[in-house]
């Protein structure tokens, strides 16, 4: 595990393909610490992912609601990628190191859901939104949805909200570049089988994984 | 210095062939042209994997330890290895 540790620290690639060094059972653990990790704080931040590729804030469901959405999201990703794996490359994928190194490819999530702790980011939005509203369907509208009025924005609050806007979606770049790289060292498929794969299984992956999720938040109340 | 056998041709790239073999012994010295082996003709690394992996007795799972790498990144070494050597092959059965 040292040496693990070492080579992913000197290695500047890790911070986006980790897979050269870790995969199988090992990065399955550690995946599924970064998942429940992940669900912890986004039960206190707020921020929840419902889907392969969606980080959305102002979700305030129990540790065990984040934990079923964020697993249902790797899942679908697992299942899918798995299948398309297995049809291109051949049956000697692994689904351990599908799964184990989509689980790590989580991790962008994890620095995510610390963006919860913020206010400012959901005050701004809240603003938006009340002000959008307030023009497009007037006060009535606003009251059916429960948008209250955050109030005085001021300029700088306007910059961090960008900022942190900006940042999420550094953030879901950076997740899709470790989930490609996961599938790629899974695979070993290369070239234009990679790529559309890659992208085909990630779209269904994400349709999947809003349909479950859809189903489970309004089935259940964990 | 450890010396490499040049597989490929430094002004066409096509692939060499062995014109002259020499014994150190007696100083018999045979002219003809001989084929490389394929395995002559890949890099020095795939060489080397190769032999390190005979003498783990094919152990993905060991060689992943002795390189420090992940289990599938071993495999995909290999698996590239696998299908230079087979059109290595394929190149010079036709």
């Amino acid at each position: 595990m040292k040496t693990i540790i070492n080579n992913l620290l000197s290695d500047k690639k890790s911070l986006y393909n980790p897979f050269n060094y870790i995969a199988g059972i090992q990065a399955l653990i550690i995946g599924l610490l970064i998942i429940i990790i992940t669900s912890s704080i986004g039960a206190y931040s707020g921020i929840h992912f419902p889907g392969v590729l969606d980080i959305k804030i102002g979700y305030e469901g129990s540790f065990l609601m984040h934990l079923a959405i964020s697993a249902m999201a790797w899942f679908s990703a697992v299942v899918v990628l798995y299948i398309m794996a297995i049809i291109l490359a051949g049956p000697k994928v692994r689904f351990i190191d599908i799964a184990g190194t989509l689980a790590i490819a989580r991790f962008p999530a994890l620095i995510a859901s610390l963006t919860g702790f913020i206010n400012v980011f959901s005050k701004v939005i809240d603003y938006i939104l009340y002000k959008v509203f307030e023009k497009v369907q007037g006060v009535a509208e606003i009251e059916i949805l429960k948008i209250s009025d955050p109030g005085h924005v001021a300029t700088w609050e306007f910059i961090v909200a960008a900022l942190i806007g900006l940042s999420m979606i550094i953030i879901v770049v950076w997740m899709v570049a470790m989930m490609f790289h996961a599938y790629r060292v899974s695979s070993n498929l290369k070239g234009s089988n990679l790529i559309a794969s890659f992208i085909i299984g990630i779209l269904i992956a994400q349709i999947i994984s809003n349909i479950l999720i859809f189903w489970i938040a309004g089935t259940y109340i964990i | 210095m450890k010396k490499k056998i040049p597989s490929s041709c430094p002004s066409c790239n096509s692939q060499l062939q062995v014109k002259i073999l020499h014994c150190n012994t007696c100083g018999t010295t045979v002219d003809g042209l001989f084929s490389l082996p394929s395995i002559a003709i890949l890099s020095p690394e795939d060489q080397d994997f190769i032999i390190e992996f005979v003498i783990r007795s094919g152990s993905l799972k060991e060689m992943a330890n002795h390189l420090k790498l992940s289990y599938p990144t071993v495999r995909n070494m290999l698996d590239d290895i696998i299908n230079k050597l087979k059109s290595l092959h394929n190149e010079n059965n036709n």
